[in-house]
C-alpha cells in the first residue's frame, strides 16, 4: 500500500516534469513563429525550435558540430578529473598533516576569494593557449570549488565511530580508510555536483577566449558572423552536457549511498 | 539493611580482568590549578574474569568517565588502569566496547559491521565469514545481514553493535548504557539476551546503566558511584534468573534507591 503510493507521487511529478518541458519548447515555437509572421522584433534574434534543429543537423552533415562537442567534453572531463583528483589528495593531506593546513589553508582562502575565471588572462599570457591552459583553468576551478566539501566531509565523522574504530583495534590509518573516507563520500559528491557548475562556467571561459574548437568557441564564433541560430545550438548543447553530466553524477550516489537514503518518508500522507 | 549488602571486595589475583587503582580524573576548568574540576577521586575498582559487573549511578557522577578510561579514550589524571595486569595506554582491541548510540558504520551492512574487527585485525576472508556467521546467528539476525544500520530498530541495532563487540574476542566487554535508548519491552529482552550471551561467552563485562533494577538484575556486583567516589560495592547474592518481584530484589533495590537518595533514580 505504502509502496504504491510512494510510486505514484513519483509518477506523478515525473508527468508533470515532462509537460513542462514540452509546454516551454511548444511556447517557444509559437512566439518565434508569431514573431516571423508579425515582426515584433529581428526574426533573426529568437529562432525557433524547429529551426534550431534544422542548424544542428546542418552542422552535424557538414562535420563542423560533433568535433566541438568532442573537445569540448574532452577538456571537461581532464580538468574535472584531475581537478578531483587534487581536492581528495589535498583534502587528505589536510585532514591528516595539520601542518600543511595550517601553510597552505591561509592560501588557498585568499586565492579561493578570486573567481577563476579572472586568473584566465594572465594563464594565458603564462602559459599560452594551448590546451593545457585550458584544462589547468578548469581543473583549478573545480579543484577550488570542491576542496572545502572534502576536508569537512572528512573532518566531520562522528566521534563515536572513531571511537568504535579504534576499540576494534584500528590503527589511526585504518580509521582514516574505514571510517573517515567512507563518512566523507557522501560530501564528496555533494561536492562534486557543485563544482560541476564551476567547471562548466571555466570551461567556457577558457574556450571564449583564445580557442578555436569547442562549444564556447562556436558561440563566440557565431557572434562575428551574427549566426543567432548556431548560439542557440551551442547554449542547448552545453545545458544538455551539464544535464548528463549532473544525471551521472546522481546515478552513482544513488548507487553508492543506499544506506544513506531513508527507508521510510518523513511524513506520511 | 539485611547482612548479604555488605561491601565485598574480591581478593586480588591473577585472574583480576579490570584493576583501577586509585584513578582520579580532572578537567581543567581555568587558568589557575585550583579551578580545576575532579569528577573521579581515588577510585579503586578490581573486576575479576568473567564477572559483570554494574555501575550504577545519578546522571554526571563520572561513571562514563570512568568507562572512557578503561577503553582508554581518556587518560587518568593520577593512578593506574590495567587490563589483565596490562595497564591500559589507548584504546585497542582488549576492550570491546558498546554504546549507548550502537555506533554503527552506517555504510556497512548488518554483516559487514560484525566483520569488521575481524577485517581490521586482518583476518582471513573465509575466517571473517565464519566469525561473521556465528555472531549473526548468536544475536539471532539471520535473513538481515544485509540490512544496513538505518533499517534496523534499535534492540536490533544494539544486538549488532554487541556481535561486533564480541566478534573481535576482547578480553573485557565494556558497556555503556547501552539499552538506555530503548523502549521498556525490548530493554526487557535485552537483559535476558545479553545474560543469556554472557552466560554463553564467558566474558567479563563493565555495564554501566542508571537504572537501579536493571543493575541488580544483570549484574554480580553492583558498584555506586556518588560524589566522585566508589559509595558502595556490593555483591548481589541472587540465583538468575532473577525475579523482579522477589522480597530479595526488592529489598535491594530498596537499598540502592537509599544510596543514591529516593525518587532521584527512577525505573525503566
Amino acid at each position: 500500500m505504502n509502496k504504491k503510493k510512494k510510486k505514484k507521487t513519483v509518477k506523478w511529478t515525473v508527468k508533470v516534469n515532462i509537460i513542462s518541458l514540452i509546454v516551454f519548447f511548444v511556447a517557444w515555437q509559437l512566439i518565434s513563429m508569431a514573431n516571423e509572421k508579425y515582426l515584433w522584433f529581428n526574426a533573426k534574434f529568437l529562432p525557433s525550435p524547429s529551426e534550431v534543429w534544422l542548424t544542428a543537423v546542418e552542422h552535424v552533415q557538414d562535420g563542423t558540430l560533433l568535433p566541438n562537442i568532442a573537445i569540448s567534453v574532452q577538456r571537461i572531463l581532464l580538468g574535472f578529473g584531475i581537478g578531483t583528483g587534487l581536492a581528495i589528495l589535498f583534502g587528505c593531506f589536510f585532514v591528516n598533516i595539520p601542518f600543511i593546513e595550517a601553510w597552505l589553508s591561509p592560501i588557498f582562502n585568499l586565492f579561493g576569494a578570486i573567481p577563476p575565471f579572472a586568473l584566465l588572462p594572465l594563464i594565458i599570457i603564462w602559459f599560452g593557449i594551448g590546451e593545457s591552459s585550458k584544462v589547468g583553468l578548469i581543473a583549478y576551478s573545480t579543484f577550488m570549488s570542491m576542496l572545502p566539501y572534502i576536508v569537512d566531509g572528512l573532518k566531520n565523522t562522528s566521534p563515536v565511530l572513531i571511537r568504535a574504530a579504534s576499540s576494534l583495534g584500528a590503527s589511526k590509518m585504518q580509521i582514516f580508510t574505514r571510517v573517515m573516507i567512507p563518512n566523507a563520500l557522501p560530501n564528496l559528491f555533494v561536492g562534486m555536483k557543485i563544482a560541476l557548475a564551476m567547471t562548466f562556467g571555466a570551461l567556457m571561459v577558457a574556450e571564449m577566449l583564445g580557442a578555436s574548437k569547442g562549444l564556447g568557441f562556436m558561440i563566440i564564433n557565431a557572434r562575428q558572423w551574427f549566426r543567432v541560430n548556431d548560439m542557440f545550438l551551442s547554449i542547448i548543447i552545453i545545458g544538455l552536457l551539464y544535464e548528463l553530466f549532473f544525471y551521472i553524477l546522481t546515478f552513482f550516489e544513488k548507487l553508492l549511498f543506499k544506506w544513506k537514503t531513508d527507508v521510510s518518508s518523513a511524513i506520511e500522507k | 539493611m539485611s547482612e548479604q549488602v555488605t561491601q565485598t571486595i574480591p581478593d586480588a589475583g591473577d585472574d583480576i580482568a579490570i584493576r583501577v587503582k586509585d584513578v582520579s580524573k580532572k578537567y581543567e576548568n581555568g587558568m589557575e590549578a585550583n579551578d580545576d574540576v575532579y569528577v573521579l577521586e581515588h577510585i579503586n575498582i578490581d573486576v575479576r574474569k568473567n564477572e559483570f559487573v554494574c555501575v550504577l549511578g545519578p546522571s554526571g557522577c563520572g561513571k562514563s568517565t570512568m568507562l572512557n578510561m578503561i577503553a582508554g579514550y581518556i587518560k587518568p589524571s593520577d593512578g593506574e588502569i590495567d587490563i589483565f595486569g596490562e595497564q591500559v595506554k589507548g584504546a585497542s582491541r582488549r576492550a570491546g566496547v558498546v554504546f549507548q548510540s550502537h555506533a554503527l558504520m552506517p555504510w556497512l551492512t548488518v554483516r559487514k559491521n560484525i566483520m569488521l574487527g575481524p577485517k581490521i585485525n586482518k583476518k582471513s576472508k573465509e575466517e571473517c565469514e565464519e566469525i561473521a556467521d556465528k555472531y549473526i546467528q548468536m544475536i539471532g539476525l539471520q535473513g538481515m545481514e544485509s540490512y544496513y544500520p538505518k533499517q534496523l530498530s534499535g534492540g536490533m541495532a544494539q544486538r549488532v553493535g554487541i556481535a561486533r563487540a564480541l566478534a573481535n574476542e576482547p578480553e573485557i566487554l565494556l558497556m555503556d548504557e547501552p539499552l538506555g535508548a530503548l523502549d521498556a519491552i525490548t530493554r526487557e529482552n535485552m537483559r535476558i539476551e545479553l545474560l543469556r550471551i554472557f552466560e554463553k561467552e564467558k566474558i567479563t563485562i563493565f555495564f554501566i546503566t542508571h537504572s537501579v533494577q536493571e543493575a541488580i538484575y544483570l549484574a554480580d556486583r553492583v558498584i555506586v558511584l556518588k560524589d566522585k567516589k566508589v559509595d558502595c560495592d556490593v555483591h548481589i547474592d541472587l540465583d538468575r534468573p532473577r525475579n523482579m518481584q522477589s522480597e530479595k530484589f526488592i529489598e535491594y533495590v530498596k537499598f540502592f534507591e537509599s544510596k543514591l537518595g529516593t525518587g532521584t533514580v527512577t525505573s525503566d
